[in-house]
């Protein structure tokens, strides 16, 4: 992926170089974003974010094997930046087609493809009673499916604080899942 | 369906989202931001921008130097203007019109040499350092003299009266011629 040259040549100000960084980092960041916030454009404003502080602040990467903790603890902290302004925007309405499609698709074990747009949706109503730290907690543990020592890392939380996160990040999902499916 | 199988299958399939579909675009946008900011101009410069920023007008400039040229010759005609008044008034009379006064002598001395000085332009060496301080040292005499003799006058009350009758009796010759 990113290894020490690249940074170094990024470092030095290397155009190319960062081209490849964004390459190889912006689907990590989009994927964590957009499940975090549950929106695409948001999620392509945090990218373009995380990528422009990784230019300005490259610099302090010393190894290549820290970059990726980095990475996402930048994405993270975006991310909880726009849940905060997020709570003074209108609620997104789901559709109910494709709540009956989502149904449809568990019961079935169909392979219903959906849209980016619609998994936004339904990422945003099925963790909307979640905290951010719920959020970045259960996004990285279980549809990022990382360790708690990778999440401890990115997060900055214990792993005590991470188990409980997570403990009611499940719980309310479930809730959530009962409610709409 | 049990609801952990129900919660593991919407895990499963969210996994799969946030997929991004073109890392290009991506790439352009974030190319374009750090370009914009490298471009983006300091609040020092825009201030400089709105104070200065017309002198970079290319007819303001040569209206500007074409303005600076014409200050420059008015002021040189000017300067000139003036050395040829002051020539013309150096060679011209002083005229000091002095009230008969009481002040100290150098004071006349250097009110004197003024005037001959100004006589002096006219290439008619009149008088001589000599003959104005001769006529200093008179008037100081002359002076000297009179406070003593007005003061005995003023003195005894019988001579004043015979003075202002001499001197009313000369006047009123005068008035008949």
């Amino acid at each position: 992926m990113i290894d020490l040259k690249l940074i170094e040549q990024c470092r030095q100000g290397n155009i190319e170089s960062f081209r490849k960084v964004i390459e190889a980092s912006s689907p990590f960041a989009y994927s964590v974003a957009f499940k975090m916030l549950g929106d695409e454009d948001l999620a392509k404003d945090v990218v373009q974010e995380t990528m422009i502080t990784i230019w300005k602040k490259i610099g302090h990467i010393r190894t290549a094997q820290v970059y990726k903790t980095w990475l996402y603890r930048i994405v993270v902290n975006k991310c909880y930046d726009e849940l905060r302004k997020a709570r003074r925007r209108p609620e997104v309405l789901a559709a109910e087609s494709t709540w009956v499609r989502l149904s449809d698709t568990i019961s079935e074990n169909g392979a219903d493809e959906f849209t980016d747009s619609e998994l936004a949706v339904i990422i945003s109503k099925l963790t909307e009673r979640l905290s951010p730290r719920q959020k970045a907690v259960f996004v990285l543990s279980e549809l990022e499916e990382m360790t708690s020592d990778e999440i401890a890392g990115i997060t900055g939380m214990s792993k005590t604080s991470i188990k409980a996160n997570l403990y009611h990040a499940r719980k309310s999902f479930r809730e959530m899942l009962g409610k709409y499916l | 369906m049990e609801d952990e199988e129900k919660y593991r299958k919407a895990v499963d399939l969210l996994k799969g989202a946030g997929r991004i579909n073109d890392v290009r675009q991506v790439e352009r946008e974030v190319m374009s931001k750090l370009y914009e900011m490298e471009n983006r101009k300091s609040p020092a410069v825009i201030i400089y921008g709105f104070l200065f920023g017309w002198t970079e007008i290319m007819w303001v400039r040569r209206s500007l130097i074409l303005a600076s040229f014409v200050l420059i010759l008015m002021f040189v005609y000017q300067q000139s203007l003036i050395v040829r008044q002051l020539n013309t008034l150096s060679s011209h009379i002083v005229f000091d019109n002095l009230r008969p006064s009481s002040s100290i002598q150098t004071e006349r001395l250097t009110r004197l040499k003024l005037i001959k000085s100004s006589a002096g332009r006219m290439d008619e060496d009149l008088l001589t350092d000599e003959q104005i301080q001769q006529m200093i040292n008179s008037y100081d005499k002359l002076r000297t003299e009179y406070e003593s003799l007005l003061k005995i006058i003023e003195a005894d009350p019988e001579l004043k009266r015979i003075f202002n009758e001499r001197l009313s009796d000369m006047n009123h010759e005068k008035v008949k011629m």
